[in-house]
């Protein structure tokens, strides 16, 4: 498989892995309500599964996130041979002008950054809210320009 | 500040208040339109229209430039009448969001014709170097969305040669650093390589070979048309 694809598919499966653990959350949740000792065997509480239910969403936005950044990088580094770390704004915008990428592309890219940073520091009345599905969208959009292999 | 920054931030607010906030009416709900009115700060702003200056618009007609002028002007006027610490009112919100629209819709209309005039050059140039080599072009037309041009219709050109089929096939107007992407995609793989405009000339290139942008012509654009036939 070349490794545009791969990557492709690497950042898809994270949104996968999501769909699957709030899944796996809900039906939890429902179980426990008409057996509540299914957590009599544990530290946990209430409170930890609500949490957990709660961020379950912007835990996996990081990870989508971090892949779709290892992708940029793997290119920056081994396709276009740069030795810079750039920091991931300006790794956006360098592979959307040494790759002509649509400029809406690249603020699609720019909107799910900084959705992701809303959510690590925790500022989500800044910006709207971004559906996984979303995010998951617009990063492949944006990484579909990049080299087919390398 | 150049001609192109006024373009850019102009786009830029149109997509933070149209494409993101879609504040095309705010006044139908009362949460949106608290939300809307908390972040106008993000495009009713002075930034939003810097670096106009009429002379950049010599390709307007003297009436569309008035139009244009006369909504800059009266869009910096509202800017400028927003309290810095209350933030804008609905009725600010509206008459900057209607301002705004003006702004965007003379720059789309000059913006779209340019861009389709450009493209129809570089096709006649690429049909012209094609029939040279004795290859057939044939021309065709593809629908493109953008979001500030909106929905319109743009030329594709087919070449046929004795060993495979090629499509000059236009992206966007709109690219990062650039003014325009034309793929060239070789059938059936689709493999590509790309034409990238910037100001009146536009360079090629591909991921292979040297990878490197080269300035347009005749030889560079066979020749990247023979390796990617080759590659098909």
């Amino acid at each position: 498989m070349k490794k545009r694809q791969q990557r492709l598919e690497r950042i898809r499966a994270v949104e996968r892995e999501f769909l699957i653990a709030r899944l796996a959350l809900d039906y939890f949740k429902l179980q426990q309500r008409s057996q509540p000792e299914l957590m009599h065997d544990t530290d946990l509480e209430i409170a930890d599964l609500n949490r957990a239910v709660q961020r379950l969403e912007g835990r996996y936005f990081t990870s989508l996130f971090a892949e779709f950044e290892a992708g940029c990088r793997d290119v920056w580094e081994n396709f276009l041979v740069q030795s810079t770390v750039p920091r991931m704004r300006d790794l956006i915008d360098g592979l959307g002008s040494r790759r002509s990428i649509p400029a809406s592309d690249q603020q699609d890219a720019h909107d799910v950054r900084e959705y992701r940073n809303s959510v690590i520091h925790e500022r989500n009345d800044e910006v709207d809210a971004m559906p996984i599905r979303d995010a998951t969208n617009r990063l492949c959009k944006f990484f579909r320009w990049m080299p087919l292999d390398w | 500040m150049a001609k192109e920054d006024f373009e850019r931030n102009v786009r830029k607010a149109h997509r933070e208040l149209f494409e993101k906030q879609r504040a095309e009416h705010p006044l139908l709900d009362p949460d949106s339109t608290a939300r809307l009115l908390k972040r106008a700060g993000k495009w009713l702003n002075a930034d939003s229209i810097a670096g106009f200056d009429s002379a950049d618009f010599s390709n307007l007609s003297a009436e569309q430039l008035g139009k244009l002028s006369e909504a800059v002007r009266a869009f910096l006027a509202i800017v400028h009448s927003v309290s810095p610490d209350g933030g804008a009112t609905e009725a600010q919100f509206i008459a900057g969001r209607d301002q705004l629209r003006k702004v965007g819709e003379i720059l789309r209309e000059a913006d779209k014709s340019e861009w389709l005039a450009a493209l129809d050059q570089l096709l006649k140039d690429c049909e012209g170097w094609s029939r040279h080599q004795g290859w057939e072009a044939k021309r065709d037309a593809k629908e493109i969305t953008d979001d500030f041009l909106s929905r319109y219709e743009a030329p594709v050109l087919l070449i046929h040669s004795p060993q495979g089929r090629l499509l000059v096939d236009p992206v966007a107007r709109y690219t990062v650093g650039g003014e325009g992407r034309v793929d060239l995609c070789v059938m059936p793989s689709f493999e590509s390589a790309w034409m990238a405009r910037d100001g009146s000339t536009w360079s090629i290139q591909a991921d292979f070979g040297d990878r490197s942008s080269h300035p347009l012509s005749e030889e560079t654009f066979i020749g990247t048309a023979k390796a990617l036939i080759q590659r098909a």
